[in-house]
């Protein structure tokens, strides 16, 4: 196994370069610090992967997610030795709030393309998923505010209930539902899913 | 769409892998820890990098946009709705060391917003080598803004903002302004390459509150979310008044704060706390970017100035999330 090695908080600990690490990969702990370290940096190896995929549903874009991961990260591990529970939905946590609270500087995020995309061709293929949903979902999941795309992601993706989604993010249970309903009225009215003809009904057709 | 759709297209989303080495995640996490120490110790500053190079002028000219032309691609870069202000004009270096440009104001209701970016990997702040971007107008009056990163940009609105401002560089409706910008380190013009930085021109559109010289708008927009302003403080700084406080209520959602030291002779530092915790820092000069913060239970803000300087005016709102 290849090691390099990563120094976290000023020391130096040994992580494979593939990203995964046994117990027995770890250096042995010769302090609650370095035992804090170890276990931060075990914890980071193996459920990061994870935390990223809701990182990514909210930002839907591969670079801020990881910022916002290791920015999640960076804050709890200030909080580390106080972590009693579950640390990775005490990290969730973290990422929600820090998306939801993170004051937009990238403008609207917009990049421009030198070509329009290709009117036709929105029908599924014969046999394949329906790309088109899934295209339009997607985008108009994209075009909810922060804290609705948050609700979304904890209540549909996380599977989380009102009463957990409301805890994670510190607002009310009713707050949650009123939330949810408006992003769920937000999708089912957007235009990119209205406009689209169904595909299963038939123009025309014989008697 | 009905929500099996949903849950599947979230789960496929999801699946996408990221390519980030663990190795490199661990050394981001590490970065950032840093430098949130030390961001509790230094107020402000930014990399010290950048070679001396013979800057090339480049001159762009936008004069009065109407709406087609928000697909400019200088005015890309900035938000065309800010805080209720309606972007006019604006002009971006597009990878140049400097940017000249030549701008026509119609009225005096308009305010300057500048903003500068390093490229990543040029960021370790060391404040005595502050990068900054320096920006004239009419080559007399300047202004300067500490460069920031991508997720962190520097922008500086301590241009002029009010006719009066305006009036006072010589400045008449209808008459032409000159903006020049480059960046700058220990008092010397540098080029940092991949750095982008613009200045832009919004016409003050949206609703405003404050006094003793000081306006805030009453409504923040971050692209995303809109917060409406709820409470807020402006009092001149004096030798036995260096602190203003308020108290937020509970919210179901969270609240921006706004806070600064506007002052002609930004000598001296800044503390902002939440409930006694120290969360930003600073130098006085003008109004910061807004601090989100929870709004689920009451908080107590406290601003102060510290230091020597008696000069200025202080500045604390809150806004809360408009749903």
């Amino acid at each position: 196994m290849v090691l390099q090695d990563v120094s976290l908080i000023g020391q130096t600990v040994a992580v494979p370069r593939n990203g995964r690490m046994s117990s027995a990969d770890a250096r042995p702990a010769t302090s609650s610090s370095d035992a804090r370290t170890v276990a931060f940096e075990e914890f980071v190896v193996s459920r990061s992967e994870r935390l990223l995929r809701t990182a990514y549903l909210l930002t839907r874009d591969h670079a801020l997610a990881e910022d916002l991961l290791q920015t999640a990260l960076a804050k709890a591990w200030s909080s580390w030795h106080r972590i009693e529970a579950d640390p990775e939905s005490y990290v969730r946590r973290i990422i929600v709030n820090t998306f939801a609270t993170w004051w937009r500087r990238r403008w609207n995020g917009e990049l421009p393309t030198e070509e329009l995309p290709e009117p036709g061709a929105r029908g599924p293929a014969p046999g394949g998923p329906d790309v088109a949903t899934s295209t339009d979902l997607w985008a108009a999941v994209g075009r909810l505010p922060k804290r609705q795309r948050a609700v979304i992601v904890l209540r549909f993706y996380e599977d989380l209930s009102e009463a957990d989604t409301a805890e994670l993010l510190g607002v009310s249970a009713g707050t949650i539902k009123s939330q949810t309903a408006k992003a769920l009225a937000k999708l089912r009215i957007d235009p990119s899913i209205l406009d689209r003809p169904d595909p299963s009904a038939s123009i025309g057709g014989s008697p | 769409m009905n929500l099996d759709d949903l849950r599947r297209e979230l789960q496929d989303r999801a699946g996408e892998p990221g390519d980030t080495p663990m190795s490199d995640r661990l050394a981001g996490v590490r970065s950032k820890v840093v430098a949130a120490r030390r961001r509790r110790v230094v107020a402000s500053g930014v990399a010290a990098i950048a070679s001396l190079a013979v800057i090339g002028v480049v001159s762009t000219q936008l004069v009065n946009l109407g709406r087609d032309d928000l697909n400019d691609s200088d005015l890309a870069h900035m938000p065309h709705r800010l805080n209720g202000d309606q972007l006019k004009a604006a002009s971006y270096n597009n990878g140049e060391s400097e940017l000249s440009w030549t701008a026509e104001l119609e009225n005096l209701d308009v305010l300057t917003r500048a903003t500068c970016v390093l490229p990543d990997g040029v960021v370790p702040p060391e404040p005595d080598d502050t990068l900054l971007l320096e920006w004239t107008i009419n080559g007399a009056a300047t202004y300067t803004v500490t460069c920031g990163t991508e997720d962190n940009p520097g922008i500086g609105t301590n241009g002029p903002a009010t006719p009066a401002e305006w009036r006072a560089l010589g400045v008449t409706p209808g008459s032409e302004i000159d903006v020049d910008a480059f960046l700058v380190q220990a008092g010397s013009k540098v080029d940092v390459p991949g750095a982008q930085f613009g200045v832009a021109l919004y016409e003050k559109t949206g609703l405003r509150a404050g006094g003793d010289g000081v306006e805030l708008t009453k409504v923040l927009d971050d692209g995303d979310e809109t917060y409406q302003l709820v409470r807020w403080k402006v009092r001149p700084l004096t030798e036995g008044n260096r602190v203003l406080r308020l108290h937020t209520p509970v919210s179901d959602g969270p609240i921006a704060i706004v806070y600064g030291w506007q002052s002609e002779i930004p000598t001296a530092a800044y503390e902002l706390r939440k409930d006694g915790e120290l969360v930003a820092s600073g130098y006085g000069g003008s109004i910061q970017d807004p601090l989100v913060i929870d709004g689920g239970t009451e908080h107590l803000i406290a601003f102060e100035a510290r230091g020597s300087t008696v000069d200025g005016v202080l500045v604390l709102a809150y806004y809360e999330l408009k749903d």
